[in-house]
């Protein structure tokens, strides 16, 4: 396969108010873990492991932390144009904040303009997991999907606080992604379960900069990725969900 | 867990507590034993009764 230039985006700009204190002066990305490390450790370790190994940042609350964490720690090869770069709320649109996850992405999209991706990895960087992305962008382009959603199974009554898929007959196809739903739709075949997104999207980068665009001129919208983006691509029909459990890692699960 | 630059002296009791970066117990202070004691000196206690005390705060006896 002759593979796609891919930029990865990690996303950290969450104040994580359900982890104070120790988010009183850092990010929740950038809590410390295990000794040595920060919590984004995981996403980017993932990411750069995986081969995706040109990664923005993006950070808002509170990043200083986070950006000297990153800055010294995360130094990959600029002799292969590889770069793992801390990018901060800059007000390319004007004197305001990031109004959300989407938002913060529109905001930056000059960065994905200069570097032309063919596809965009957009992930959160305060999740504990272990991931080979490459799978999950090898079933993006076997399903030719316009976006696919990393989701995993968790039991259906706690599945109201996250956004939640409905997979078509085919097991891929997202027919519905109800955000927090105080019903969950079950996992086929599951009942007690339910496909909650983890957050991590691969788009096609015209797919994602249309969307963002489209967005962005919605008054309506609350410019979040699970929230809003997601659901408009559901609608569109080109949104597929990919299952966490397939994804094997060396060394397993 | 104690994170870096926290300093605990002699003769402290530090038990079921997360003390962030920079934090000092100072000697014969107790930290996450009396949960309602450190709830009424302003440190977090998570519903699983772990003490947090936050960046740079001084536990004193």
């Amino acid at each position: 396969m002759a593979r796609q230039r891919i930029l990865g985006v990690v996303l950290t700009g969450g104040a994580g108010r359900r982890l104070r204190p120790l988010t009183a002066d850092r990010a929740k990305s950038a809590v410390p873990f295990g000794g040595i490390y920060r919590v984004a450790d995981f996403t980017l370790s993932n990411l750069v492991n995986g081969g995706v190994q040109r990664i923005c940042v993006l950070t808002q609350y509170k990043s200083h932390s986070l950006n000297r964490h990153i800055t010294t720690t995360w130094q990959l090869n600029s002799l292969l144009d590889n770069y793992v770069t801390p990018v901060p709320a800059q007000q390319w649109l004007g004197p305001r904040w990031q109004a959300g996850s989407a938002d913060a992405i529109y905001q930056s999209l000059t960065l994905i303009e200069r570097d032309r991706p063919g596809l965009v990895l957009v992930a959160g960087a305060d999740h504990v997991y272990r991931m080979d992305p490459n799978q999950m962008i090898q079933a993006h382009l076997d399903w030719d999907a316009g976006v696919t959603v990393a989701a995993i199974p968790v039991p259906r009554p706690a599945a109201t606080d996250f956004g939640v898929i409905r997979a078509a007959a085919d097991g891929h196809r997202i027919e519905a992604f109800p955000e927090k739903p105080a019903d969950p739709p079950c996992l086929r075949g599951s009942p007690d379960e339910a496909f909650a997104s983890m957050g991590i999207y691969v788009f096609d980068t015209a797919v994602l900069v249309e969307a963002l665009r489209k967005d962005a001129a919605d008054e309506g919208s609350g410019h979040s990725m699970g929230g809003d983006i997601i659901p408009r691509l559901v609608r569109d029909g080109v949104a597929h969900v990919y299952d966490f459990l397939q994804n094997k890692v060396p060394g397993g699960r | 867990m104690i994170l870096h630059n926290t300093r605990v002296g002699r003769h402290a009791v530090v038990r079921d507590a997360i003390l962030d970066k920079n934090v000092a117990v100072l000697a014969g202070a107790t930290v996450g034993v009396d949960k309602e004691h450190d709830h009424a000196r302003g440190f977090v206690v998570s519903a699983d009764g772990i003490t947090v005390v936050g960046k740079g705060q001084v536990v004193a006896p």
